[in-house]
């Protein structure tokens, strides 16, 4: 020690580093060894991941100094630590040990450490060890058992004792308030200044026996230790000069202690209510035994997590948020929130902190598993351990924002989520945002403030008072208990969230069991692994705007930290690309190559934890993973946030409402074009292209006859309108000749001279006329319901113009006239939205390049270009005015109490993103309700020019006419791709895809690379292009579509599972083989989002006469009277046919808003089926089978042709114009019934098993009876599905409750005589591989 | 035996469908081992017609073991049989039945389902339905159907109730 260096404060300050000090080599020795023991506590993750041991001073060194009590002009916003003072200057300090004898004397300090604080006084000083510098061996004599503290440092004991200051107290400290300042005025001086007092409140859990009520000395209590009894709860009050010992009494919480001469006084808490108490005085003294190093145990709770008081010792893990949270341990969270508590400097990442009176709360949040330690104003926070880490000392700036006292207001549980809040927000909007918009301040509301309050409700708030009634009145208080949180979830940044999807998935893929690879011409390949959650599963809620990728050109959910791709089916044409959306109900889907799990990395992504939010580390994503959500912007739960005010849902409405509209077809969509960097020329051309026919028609919205609701109008006042409308444009058609008015806001945008066109009839408008080139010869009176980005909708009337007489649209597609639309990037919102296949309206204007469309233009094609300032809507036509009740716009709620999830598992869902073979797109923005005529020549259109092929055969026969479209294609630098491929026709495809790989010539052991070089995922997030080979199954067979594309050209959301339609694909030579080219395009249909790999049940779909497959048993193939045998609730693989119909509902499918169905083959379902009962029979036994949607369709035979023997019999005769294949489909004849009845239920009042014996009885919903040809038509139409081939049927056994549910919603009527049978449910129901099959059964045979 | 096993169309060679046994009764009932047999499904090649319009159709079906002998009814507009049921059912039926007759040619591999009975002491098959199979490999699984269905169901269900 000799060799010690005696340091000064002023040096530690100039250092100006973190460090610690001993006077001795061995004290260094044995600090820096249990320094080392603390610096990795078990399984604990520093806020700073590699925080560093605090450096020592290379030489032995000692401080001499005085530790003093705080006083008022203290630097430090703490106002209460104690300081260490030399000669010169002072720091902040802390003292392990309750020995107070330090207070006041000088000491050398014989270890340290020593964190700089740059603007609080210059640092802050850790003393670890220290002696008193009278004593030469670091020790002190033991001369007394007590040590006595003047409260006041004027005070001693041997002053005369004032009368009025005589009381003592002789108890256990139970808890102590913060500091706080009461303003009081002095009235015994003559100038009545106000002054601030300072003070603090203790409860003491006094004892009450005969030694502490009499006058004995302070020695004799403490000497008599067994007669006291700490029970009776009294408050000290500290204040003034006394307030000073806040620093000590907190570390002697727990702590017999005897305070004497104190006086009692009456004290108003929160300024109406008074209680009388002890108030410290200037003789007032604290007694203290000399050896207290055992706390007296005081009330215990039982802690069940719902806000019970009690005290907490752990290891700092870390600190956050400016020390509002510190995580200890392993996920518990202290909430340090009330800007009252000051926590001490020394709470620093590695610290032991012990403290007490702390609210235990269990918030029971789905997401994870915590416990949150809720402060209040009883709450005392003491360091058992110094820190060894290099890590910064908290301090606590004062702020007075909204936000501060609304965090405040909430409950625990709350108050962690809301913090949670503020720490993403702050990630996910820094730099789009400022921090005071974020945050709020003083006098406004923040972007926090208002998102947390719109999910808070008011039990989740509790009333706050003042430091000292809450602290008085504490056990009244609501902060004891704590309401369920459990149902709040977090947002989270979307990187922090696509780590997490990561990490899910590695569990996932545990859980699961291995794919077989791919097996396409002998050569295999890994298989791609599709995983879906779903947002009640995952728990989280994603904040972000949507944008569209510049390098992908694909629609994404973005915040600052990161995107992910997004399916959204019901993106309205008309929003603010600004908007920031919350979006809570969604379904996830990772997709991947499975690799092998390193189980030691699952672990460390077990749950979710809120560090990953607190504690945001922008990570490259790990694994190469398709990640995208899909969810559906019309959903209550996927709100645009009120942030920006100007997104305004009316607003949008009225742009549409008035005016004149052209309306387009679009006809194909060109790929995205790839920019070549560096060529200044090419990239700033536009990459965008769609093709389009102008149709000869103009709609004009009137505007009036509107009616804003939010979704909750009848479908009676819809009628009305509607009619009203219909009858307003009759009487204006009578009137046609003396004065056809037209609507001034309709003139107005009728070639943009407003006022010239007010008030004028059409003779006078001929000008007008002109200039769009029309000569209105015919008008179709319409309703136009127009739907906003959220839950508004709007009806008004309007009128189709056509210009020409009789106009039919012509299906020769020469004769149209088609223009090319080119789109800039800034529109490329407008490029997403798009569909092939969809109707679109343009607002018109007087310089409008649609006006100067000429019919001779289709021969050369025009171009018009299309910015970002050129809205386009999209627009659907129906027969009647849609319903816009709760039960159609929100996929939640059905109609029919047989939803398709009704008896199905979740898992068989799939997202429909586009109705196929319609004349609307599922979720239009107006919806235009017209004669059932001009749909007619609308289908006509569709079906001859761009209806894909769903089977072989179609493709032969619809060649001709895509082709025809193709070869027109306005492309001018375009091939003529008949030329190229002397044998190739272009051709549209739609099927579904159950298998994607690259295709490099000779490399027919990828799957065993471990680089996975022969993967999807590899070419897909590569910018390169691959060769690749897509199995599409369409009608039961399989084609291989093989090409090179980039990333750009697959649409999110591509791969095996999905219905997809290729566009404009060429025939290489057969018809099974077909090639991608630069304009085809891919257009997703629909995505099955079941959580089972599609390939697993499809793998009976593979045709073997093109590929060598290996059997997937993954569902083993059996008989029923196995699967009834082995009641295990395992599926089977079933051969069956069907003998019978015991039950069909068949229903009209709302087109124009179709939601989730349940769907699993490609083919188009016109028709919905909520459920179907069949008999089925395999030889071994008979059971019942349920299905429903496309399942009920297959084993229906829908999809097949009419014989004509059926279609004579029963009176259709096929008109010329109707010679095509939907006409004679049960599907088309079934739709046309179905749109006059509605729905129609089927039932078997005969036999069972013998379909000749069938009793069937056919209702319909709708008052009008069933003609006789239409239910001979359904009869024939069920004995045909009864004398059908052979079916897979992928199935199992179905729960007696699940079976007796059914037959009650059904109403299955007890004549419906049915023998006993086992009942099973459709999964799947495809066509049989009879070679695979008899294969197998070969193998389970020998 | 419970419903659903008796009402089930049993899957038999030709060669076993012609060695089932008839009982005695009236009309006679079948079995095979044992085991109640009352619909059989039969695939082959059709190798004879005998087609009388508004009548029947007969014809024969060879699956490689043996030819089973199949009759088609063709007479439900005129038949008291079904005179109690409603006319416009009856059409629809007999409608069906013309399109199957229609189908049937020598030469054609067709499956067909029916009642089993007996024709002046000869195993015949009262036709329900008849698909004609467009697919080569039907044959060879009705085969392989035939084997697993007796080795896996109906043999074990004899030795069950025997036991």
């Amino acid at each position: 020690m000799e060799d010690a260096k005696v340091l000064t404060i002023s040096e530690l300050i100039r250092r100006s580093c973190p460090h610690t000090a001993t006077s001795s080599q061995s004290r260094s020795l044995k600090l820096s060894s249990s320094s080392s023991d603390r610096s990795s506590p078990a399984g604990t993750v520093d806020s700073n991941p590699n925080p560093k041991i605090l450096t020592p001073l290379e030489h032995p060194a000692l401080l001499i100094g005085t530790v003093t009590l705080p006083t008022v002009a203290l630097k430090c916003p703490n106002k209460s630590c104690l300081q260490f003072s030399d000669d010169l200057s002072s720091v902040c300090c802390d003292i392990l040990g309750r020995d107070f004898r330090v207070i006041g004397t000088k000491i050398r300090v014989l270890a340290w450490n020593f964190i700089p604080l740059k603007h609080f006084g210059g640092g802050f000083l850790e003393i670890i060890e220290w002696a008193l510098l009278e004593s030469s061996g670091g020790t002190y004599p033991c001369s007394s058992l007590m040590d006595s503290f003047p409260l006041v440092s004027s005070s001693s004991e041997c002053k005369t004792q004032n009368l009025k200051s005589r009381y003592r107290v002789h108890g256990a400290l139970e808890s102590l308030s913060p500091v706080s300042v009461v303003p009081c005025s002095d009235k015994s001086s003559d100038s009545s200044s106000s002054t601030n007092l300072r003070g603090f409140l203790v409860k003491v859990l006094a004892c009450e026996c005969k030694l502490c009520r009499s006058e004995e000395c302070v020695t004799v209590l403490n000497r008599r230790l067994d007669c006291h009894f700490f029970s009776k709860p009294v408050f000290v009050y500290f204040c003034g000069p006394a307030w000073c010992w806040y620093p000590v009494i907190v570390k002697l919480i727990g702590n017999v202690v005897t305070l004497s001469s104190l006086k009692k006084k009456l004290i108003f808490i929160g300024g109406k209510e008074s209680e009388l108490m002890f108030v410290t005085a200037e003789e007032s003294v604290l007694n203290l035994p000399r050896m207290i190093n055992k706390s007296v145990p005081l009330a215990r709770n039982v802690v069940k997590g719902n806000g019970e008081c009690g005290a907490y010792t752990g290891v700092v893990n870390g600190v956050y948020m400016q020390g509002m949270v510190v995580e200890l341990d392993k996920e518990v969270w202290l909430l340090l929130t009330d800007q009252q508590l000051t926590p001490p400097h020394a709470l620093r990442v590695g610290a032991v902190i012990s403290v007490r009176n702390v609210h235990f709360v269990n918030p029971k949040f789905s997401w994870t598993k915590m416990l949150i330690l809720g402060s209040c104003f009883k709450t005392s926070i003491m360091v058992e351990s110094f820190s060894p880490l290099e890590t910064g000392c908290l301090t606590v700036s004062q702020s007075q924002s909204l936000l501060g006292k609304f965090i405040e207001s909430l409950v625990f549980s709350t108050r962690l989520w809301a913090l949670l809040i503020i720490s993403c927000f702050r990630k996910m909007f820094s730099g789009i945002l400022s921090e005071k918009e974020i945050l709020g301040s003083k006098h406004n509301v923040g972007l926090v403030q208002k998102y947390s309050s719109l999910h808070l409700p008011s039990s989740m708030f509790q009333a706050r008072n003042g430091v000292f009634r809450e602290f008085y009145k504490h056990e009244s208080s609501s902060c004891q208990s704590e309401p369920n949180a459990g149902n709040l979830k977090p947002v989270v940044p979307i990187s922090t969230f696509i780590h997490h999807c990561e990490a899910m998935w590695v569990k996932a893929l545990l859980q699961s069991e291995d794919t077989s690879p791919v097996l396409c011409h002998g050569e295999s390949y890994k298989r791609l692994k599709r995983i879906t959650f779903q947002s009640e599963d995952i728990s989280i809620t994603l904040v972000g705007s949507l944008k569209v990728s510049p390098s992908t050109g694909r629609l994404q959910l973005a915040d600052v930290t990161g995107s992910i791709d997004v399916i959204i089916p019901d993106l309205p044409s008309a929003w603010n690309p600004n908007s920031i959306f919350e979006i809570v109900d969604y379904g996830l889907i990772v997709e991947g190559i499975p690799e092998p799990v390193n189980s030691s990395k699952l672990n460390q992504n077990k749950s979710f934890s809120c560090r990953s939010i607190f504690h945001y580390l922008p990570l490259a994503r790990g694994r190469n993973l398709a990640i995208f959500l899909y969810f559906h912007l019309s959903n209550a739960t996927s709100r645009n946030l009120p942030f920006y005010p100007s997104v305004d849902c009316k607003a949008n409405l009225k742009e549409i409402e008035k005016g004149t509209f052209h309306l387009i077809w679009i006809t194909h969509k060109f790929p995205l074009l790839q920019k070549f960097k560096g060529d200044l020329a090419i990239s700033k051309r536009s990459s965008m292209f769609v093709e389009a026919i102008v149709l000869p028609w103009y709609l004009f919205l009137d505007g009036k006859e509107k009616n804003i609701y939010p979704n909750k109008v009848s479908r009676d006042e819809l009628n009305s309108v509607s009619e009203n409308c219909q009858s307003r444009h009759k009487r204006r058609k009578i009137d046609h000749a003396s004065s056809r008015v037209l609507d001034p806001s309709l003139t107005d945008n009728f070639g943009g001279t407003g006022s010239k066109m007010r008030n004028c009839t059409y003779e006078e408008a001929g000008e007008e006329k002109r200039c769009l080139g029309l000569s209105f010869s015919d008008e179709i009176p319409c309703v136009a319901t127009i739907r906003g980005v959220k839950d508004y909708s709007l009806v008004c009337s309007g009128i189709l113009y056509c210009t020409k007489a009789n106009v039919k649209i012509d299906v020769n597609c020469n004769s149209n006239v088609k223009v090319l639309l080119e789109l800039n990037d800034e529109s490329s919102f407008n490029y997403q939205l798009l569909q092939i296949g969809g109707y679109y309206m343009i607002k018109h204007n007087i310089e409008d390049p649609f006006c100067n469309v000429k019919d001779s233009d289709h021969i050369t094609g025009v171009k018009i270009i299309m910015t970002s300032t050129t809205p386009i809507w999209s627009i659907s036509f129906s027969s009647e005015v849609p319903p816009n009740d709760k039960s159609i716009l929100d996929p939640s709620f059905q109609d029919s109490p047989l939803s398709n999830d009704f008896v199905l598992p979740r898992d068989q869902t799939e997202l429909l993103l586009k109705a196929s073979g319609d004349s609307s797109i599922p979720f239009s923005d107006v919806c235009l309700c017209v004669s059932t005529d001009v749909i007619g020549h609308l289908k006509e259109l569709e079906e001859s020019l761009i209806r894909p092929a769903t089977s072989l055969e179609e493709t032969s026969k619809l060649s001709t006419c895509s082709c025809t479209m193709a070869t027109a294609s306005l492309l001018s630098s375009g091939p003529d791709s008949n030329c190229l491929f002397s044998g190739g026709n272009l051709i549209s495809m739609c099927g579904d895809v159950i298998a994607v790989h690259t295709f490099d010539e000779g490399t027919a052991d990828t799957y065993l690379s471990t680089e996975g070089s022969g993967d999807l995922s590899h070419f897909r997030f590569s910018h390169k292009s691959s060769t690749y080979c897509i199995h599409v199954s369409m009608a039961h067979q399989t084609v291989r579509i093989s090409g090179s594309l980039g990333k750009s050209r697959y649409p999110t959301g591509f791969g095996p599972g999905i219905t997809a339609t290729f566009h404009r694909i060429i025939e290489m030579g057969a018809p099974d083989k077909l090639m991608l080219t630069p304009v085809s395009f891919i257009e997703i249909n629909s995505m099955r989002v079941c959580s089972e790999p599609y390939s697993k049940i499809c793998s009976n779909l593979w045709s073997t006469d093109m590929y060598n497959v290996a059997t997937e048993n993954l569902v083993s193939s059996g008989l029923i009277c196995q699967l009834i045998q082995h009641s295990g609730g395992n599926q089977k693989h079933l051969r069956c046919r069907v003998v019978a119909v015991h039950i069909l509902v068949l229903e009209k499918m709302n087109g124009k808003y179709n939601e989730l169905q349940s769907r699993t083959h490609s083919r188009p379902l016109h028709v919905n089926i909520p459920i179907a009962g069949f008999v089925l029979d395999d030889g071994s036994c008979c059971c019942r089978c349920w299905a429903n949607a496309a399942r009920a369709a297959t084993l229906l035979r829908l999809h097949e042709e009419l014989p004509e023997i059926a279609l004579e019999n029963i009176g259709y005769k096929a008109k010329p114009s109707q010679c095509n294949n939907s006409w004679s489909s049960s599907m088309y004849q079934l739709e046309r019934i179905l749109q006059k009845h509605g729905r129609i239920t089927v039932r078997n009042y005969g036999s069972m098993v013998d379909y000749s014996y069938q009793d069937l009885v056919i209702s319909a919903s709708s008052d009008d009876a069933l003609t006789c040809s239409d239910e001979n038509l359904l009869k024939f139409m069920i004995l045909n599905a009864c004398c059908s081939t052979v079916w897979t049927v992928v199935g199992g056994l179905m729960d007696p409750g699940a079976v007796s549910f059914l037959e009650k919603e059904l109403q299955v009527e007890k004549d419906m005589t049915m023998p006993s049978m086992p009942n099973i449910y459709a999964r799947e129901v495809c066509d049989v591989n009879s070679l695979s099959e008899a294969r197998d059964i070969i193998r389970e045979l020998i | 035996m419970e419903d659903f096993f008796f009402y089930r169309h049993v899957k038999l060679l030709a060669f076993e469908l012609l060695s089932l046994t008839p009982s005695s009764s009236d009309p006679p009932t079948f079995s095979r081992k044992g085991m109640p047999v009352s619909r059989v499904e039969s695939v082959g090649v059709i190798t004879s017609r005998d087609y009388k319009p508004s009548k029947f159709l007969k014809f024969t079906l060879d699956d490689g073991t043996g030819c089973i002998c199949c009759i088609l009814w063709l007479n439900h507009l005129n038949s008291l049989y079904f005179s109690r049921r409603d006319p416009g059912d009856i059409q629809l039926l007999a409608d069906v039945a013309r399109r199957f007759a229609a189908e049937v040619h020598i030469g054609k591999v067709a499956r067909v389902r029916g009642r089993i009975g007996n024709y002046r002491g000869e195993v015949q098959i009262t036709v329900s339905d008849v698909v004609i199979e467009r697919d080569p490999n039907a044959e060879m699984l009705h085969w392989l159907d035939c084997l697993r269905l007796s080795r896996q169901c109906y043999d074990v269900m004899k030795r069950t109730s025997s036991n």
